[in-house]
Order: C-alpha cells, then structure tokens, then sequence
C-alpha cells in the first residue's frame, strides 16, 4: 500500500478532518465567520500531484499529507476528479473542499491539488513547471506513451519540483538542468527502430493516401 | 528505453504500455541483476522505474522483499551514472517506510552530500532526512548545517526544506539549526558566504565603469560599501553598466531567491511564537526586497497573521508593506496582497478599495485560475462588506456566463448579496437555465442568507417583499450546487 511520504503531517490550518470527496462541506470552524479566518504561513502548499491518461487511470501520483491515507480512498478521488473535469477546457476546479488545477496534453490529464485557501497562482505554477519540464524531457510529446517510456525522469522532474508538499522549484530551467534527463530520441536501445518508427512511418503515409 | 513494443496493444488501439503486465514478483527477482559487476546503468535505472511504478500503483511490497530490494539497491551506489544514482535515491524515498534498516545508506548519502557532484548534493540531503530518525539526528547534524550554508541554491535549498520535515521529529535539535538557516537567509552572511572571486569581480567592474565611486572605497573587503554594493547585484542579478562602454552585465546569474523562501518558511515555523523574532524577521528581508514571488507571498502571510495578532493599526509598517505589494510585478505576489488585505479582521472599506479593485481587474484576465481566484475573494468580501463589492458588479455579470462552472457558481452568489434588483432579475433569469446543468445529487442546507437590497413589493418578488426576497433566495440557494455553498464557507 502506498502511503503519503514519509511524514504524516496534517496540512496546516485545515484541522484534523479531512473534506470527503463530494459529500457536505465541513462544519464551520471556530470563532471567526467563516472565510476569514487567516490561514497559518507554511512553506506546505501542496496537496497531492498526479497524472492520469484518458480513461482516468493513474500514471503517477503523489500525496504529500494525510487527506486521503490509503490507496483506495486516492483512486476514488483521482476518478472523481478526473469526472469532473475530463470533458471540460477549463484550467480550475473546486471539488471536495480542495482546489485543483489541471491541464491536458494530447492523452494525459496533470493535476496539482491544493487547499482551497492556497494562492491558485502559486499551484498554477508548480502545474506549468511540471508540464514544461515534461515537455522538454519527453521532446514535446506529452503523451501517455512517451512518458510511460520515460517513466524515471517523470519521477524525478516531480521529485524536484514538490518536496513533501513544500514547492521546490519552479522554474522548468531550473528543473531540467537539475534532472538532466531526456527521452532516447533513437528510439531503443534492445529493439530495433523500426519497432517503433515502422507503425508511426505507415500511418503517416496512411494518411496522405488520395482515397484516404 | 523501456521498450516492449507489443503489436496486440497497438492493434487494440490503446496504445503501447511497457507497464502493463508488469507482476512484482518478477520484477523484485530482477532485482537480483544488482549484485552482478559490472553493472549495467541502464538496465538497472529501468529495474528501479519499474519498482517505483508498481508502489506508485499501488502494489503492496511486503517488509521482507521490500528490505530485499532495497539491499540489493544499496551496491548500485558502485556506478557514477548520474541518472542511475538519481533513481537510487527515489527508491530509498519510496521505500523508507516500508524497507527494514535503511539508515545502512546514511554513510553513502553523506557521502554524496558533501562530494564534488554538485547535482547529487541536493537530492542526496533530501533522501537522507527522509531516513532519519530521531535517535540518528545528532549524527547527521554537522552536514546539515554546513549543506544549510552551502552556496549551491539546490543543496541550501534541499537542506532547508528537509530541516522543516525534520521539525516533526525533534523540534528541538533542528532549532539549533535555525542559526545556520539564519545566515542562510541574512543577506550579510551570504556576502561572506559566496565567494571571494565574485565580490572581486564586482569591485573591478564598478572601478571600471565608475572610478569616481571608487573614492569612498578603503580596500576592506569585508567594508559595508562592498556588501551594499554586493546585495544591489546579487538581488538584481545584473552588475552594474555603463551606456558608454555598452551593456555590461554579469553572466545571468540566479538569485537565490527560492532558497530565501525556504529560509524564510523554516525561520517563521520555528520563531513563529516569538512575536518580536517574527517582526524582526519581517522589517530585515522586507528591507532588501525579496525576488521570488514566493519568497513574497511567504512574506506576505507572515505580516499579515502578525498584524492580526497584534491587532495593529492600518498604519502599521506591515500593512503598508501588504499594499505595495498589490502594485508588485508578479500577479502572484499581487493576487496575494489582495486576498491578505480582504481577510484582515476589521478592514474598512476604504482599506478594501485598492485591493477589490485589483480584484476587479483580475475578473477579466484571460487565465482562469485569475477569474477563479478573483470571483473566490470577491466573494469572501461580499460577506461582510456588500458595498464595497458593488463597483464590481457589471464584471462579475460576466463571469456568470463563464465556462468555468465554480467561477459561475461564485459570482452568482456573489451577486446574490451585492446585486441591485435589476441586475438581480437578469440574474434570475440567466439562472434558470444555469440550474439544469446542476446535479440534484448534491445537498445544500440553508447558509448565511444575504441580507435583502431590494425596495419590498416590487419587481420579481411580486407583492412579497422581503420575506418573498428570502424565499426567493432560498429557493435559488437550494438549487445551487453544495459545491457554491462550500465555496462560501471556504
């Protein structure tokens, strides 16, 4: 079962009970009207980063705290959201007390989640570091099939971004020199080439067939 | 690569996935490919991916094979391969929790931590305090505070923000670190801390393009014109230029600006219960201006949470500091200014004017996080200063149409409180045809209702007058998704 990393630590200012995924809100807490109450500073801003293909499945994902402690309650989320906002072209969601801001690339979905107290900005560019990053190190193709094949540096551009919930870096310059990494554009080193150029070769010149 | 090109997966159209059948048990007997010499970087990077895909999924590894695995792993730390060692660290994160005796890698770690690759320091110092326990903490402490001092940003950085995890453990053998993070954030001490060669450097360029300065120098290098001069460059991260001689200018240099964030972030959490520690922690780095947008927003939150614990004046030098950042460059920085003066207890609605009306500006930014951001705040002042919001009406009657359903979702109900009855009947009418695109799933008890605007007895209330107003209300309030109400609350 995988647990959040290593350190069990309760996302401050959002108290011990975790929002459930589309069920009521929580209660309201505490003296002051609701809304505004200041939040706690912490350097943890982030709640959970994951990418899921088209069918919603998860390619990767990490939570850095224990709003949801085991595997299945993570899936169930990751499947709610990606419900959500599959089909829409927005960049922004709310959904069960958390803020979520995703994009799209070709057949991946990239998630950032957040409290809905965070700076929308602030989980806007830890997304933008993560797809950019991607981007350079799978060659402008982010697509579920290149980054399965580069699964280590998608791991470790996200290692260097998020540390724990605490935003790392944000500058994909920064990150892609870190993780100096890129996708073998030769395509295999076990395989020949043409087990993988040979299909993408037939069906560009499927393409440009006459009775196409 | 990976690669398992499977022809059945691409002839079914999904598309290849290397993963697909991947069983652990045959992948943690590949494991066993690690004691062979010599080793194979490739191949065993691939092994590892694949180990951390089958956690990441959520494969259950047993304490026996996992603490396996991770010995096996151990002699990868032979191989220099960068990316090789980079993967080996990932897997000592991973398994921490779930692998037996994985403080046998501390030696290796330090080991890396205070070598020559400067790209394995950072990640190394962060795969090291994610083993640490409490009862190893005074071993490690002596390379932590010198890799807090470091003067590569990447491994202050690492060493900072793991120090902040560590808290959790020992909050009182970290504190003994907050001195070094101190210096690591103090910008006297980083002109000590970088290097000679470029204060030197520094120095000849301003002799070069500005002998008539050079007067007030005394050749102490130590001197505080040197370090002015010093915290000008490094924080504008361009030397100093002479049009007659043609743009010159360092190499771009970063500045360390995202170490400072999480200097600052560890200093608030271990000092945050010493109001004068925290106000002097605010006035030093306020002073020197701040570069990152998140060292900003750090800063911002900080003053703030102390002006509410002060109860301080709104002429209190924290507040003016709050207000220029709403003019800051970066929207971050700005958006949060906003959002921190909005939820400042007991604000006028003079105080608020600058803020919602930045607010105002970010309703029609093109981005829809901004939107979102905006009408989510718009909102929040709504609550308790209706007025002040008024102004904002005609744009946030834009965004009820937006695609984006939770900033449509919050500008109604913001409107709902801030509305005049003409713009509340347009409302209505645009809200009916909102209402079918809303689940019933979703429950809604009654929230704080708005108070009514309106003149009684006229318009689309009929006859009802107030009390038609509230039934009204409830009746669109009901119908408006749990999602708009918690929105409210949050």
């Amino acid at each position: 079962m995988q647990r959040p990393e290593a350190w069990p630590r309760p996302h401050p200012g959002e108290g011990a009970a975790a929002a459930p995924a589309g069920g009521p809100a929580p209660p309201a807490r505490g003296r002051e009207p609701a809304g505004l109450r200041l939040q706690e500073p912490s350097l943890y801003t982030i709640k959970a980063v994951f990418i899921l293909d088209n069918d919603g499945h998860r390619l990767l994902a990490k939570y850095y705290d224990d709003t949801f402690p085991s595997m299945k309650e993570q899936m169930a989320f990751e499947k709610n959201v990606f419900n959500k906002t599959s089909r829409t072209d927005s960049e922004i969601a709310f959904f069960g007390g958390m803020t979520i801001v995703y994009k799209s690339s070709i057949d991946l979905f990239l998630y950032v989640v957040g409290s809905s107290y965070e700076n929308e900005l602030m989980l806007m560019s830890v997304l933008t570091c993560l797809f950019e990053s991607l981007n350079h190190v799978l060659r402008k193709n982010v697509e579920k099939r290149w980054l399965l094949e580069n699964m280590d540096g998608a791991f470790l551009v996200l290692d260097e971004i998020v540390d724990g919930g605490v935003i790392l870096e944000s500058d994909p310059q920064q990150v892609i020199q870190k993780v100096n990494f890129r996708a073998d554009d030769s395509g295999l080193t076990e395989h020949g080439v043409a087990q993988v150029c040979l299909p993408r070769l037939i069906l560009l010149l499927w393409s440009f067939l006459p009775w196409h | 690569m990976l690669k398992k090109f499977d022809k059945k997966d691409e002839e079914s159209g999904g598309g290849s996935n290397p993963f697909q059948h991947l069983e652990k048990s045959a992948v943690l007997q590949e494991a066993r490919v690690f004691n062979e010499t010599p080793i194979n970087p490739r191949k065993c990077a691939h092994i590892l991916t694949k180990i951390l895909y089958l956690i990441n999924q959520g494969e259950h590894l047993g304490t026996t094979e996992a603490t396996e695995a991770f010995f096996a792993m151990t002699k990868l730390f032979q191989s220099n391969d960068p990316t090789l060692r980079r993967m080996c660290y990932l897997t000592i994160k991973e398994m921490s929790c779930i692998a037996e005796d994985v403080i046998i890698v501390t030696s290796s770690l330090t080991k890396d931590m205070t070598g020559k690759e400067d790209s394995y320091r950072g990640p190394a110092v962060r795969a090291l305090c994610q083993i640490t326990d409490s009862t190893m903490l005074q071993a490690i402490e002596r390379y932590m505070k010198q890799a807090i001092v470091d003067k590569v940003p990447s491994v202050s950085s690492s060493a900072l923000v793991s120090s902040l995890h560590l808290l959790k453990c020992s909050f009182d053998v970290v504190k003994r670190w907050v001195n070094e993070a101190q210096e690591a954030a103090s910008s006297d001490n980083i002109m000590v801390q970088v290097s000679r060669a470029v204060i030197l450097k520094v120095l000849r360029l301003v002799a070069l393009s500005w002998p008539d300065s050079m007067d007030s120098y005394h050749g102490d290098p130590g001197g505080p014109w040197l370090e002015q001069a010093f915290i000008v460059s490094s924080w504008t991260s361009c030397g100093p230029s002479n049009p007659s001689q043609g743009q010159r200018s360092f190499p771009r240099r970063r500045p360390l600006s995202v170490t400072l964030y999480h200097a600052l972030g560890l200093l608030y959490h271990v000092r945050k219960n010493d109001r004068l520690a925290v106000s002097k922690m605010i006035s030093k780095f306020t002073r020197h201006g701040l570069k990152s947008p998140f060292a900003y927003c750090m800063m911002i939150r900080v003053a703030s949470r102390q002006l509410e614990e002060e109860d301080g004046s709104r002429d209190s030098p924290l507040f003016d500091f709050i207000e220029s950042c709403l003019r800051n460059k970066h929207e971050m920085v700005v958006y949060e200014a906003a959002s921190a003066i909005v939820n400042l207890p007991g604000c006028s609605a003079k105080e608020l004017a600058p803020a919602v009306s930045v607010l105002q500006l970010f309703c029609s930014s093109p981005k829809a996080a901004l939107r979102y951001a905006a009408v989510r705040t718009l909102n929040k002042v709504a609550m308790k200063h209706p007025s002040a919001v008024t102004a904002c009406n005609l744009d946030l009657e834009n965004l009820v149409t937006d695609s984006n359903r939770s900033i449509a979702t919050l500008a109604i109900t913001t409107l709902l409180k801030t509305g005049s009855e003409g713009s509340i009947d347009r409302l209505m009418k645009q809200i009916s045809s909102f209402m079918s695109e809303i689940s019933d799933e979703f429950k809604v008890h009654s929230p704080r209702l708005p108070r009514p605007r309106s003149e009684p007895g006229r318009g689309f209330w009929g006859a009802g007058g107030a009390e038609g107003w509230q039934r009204c209300t409830r009746h669109c309030v009901r119908l408006l998704s749990s999602e708009a109400r918690s929105l409210q609350a949050s």
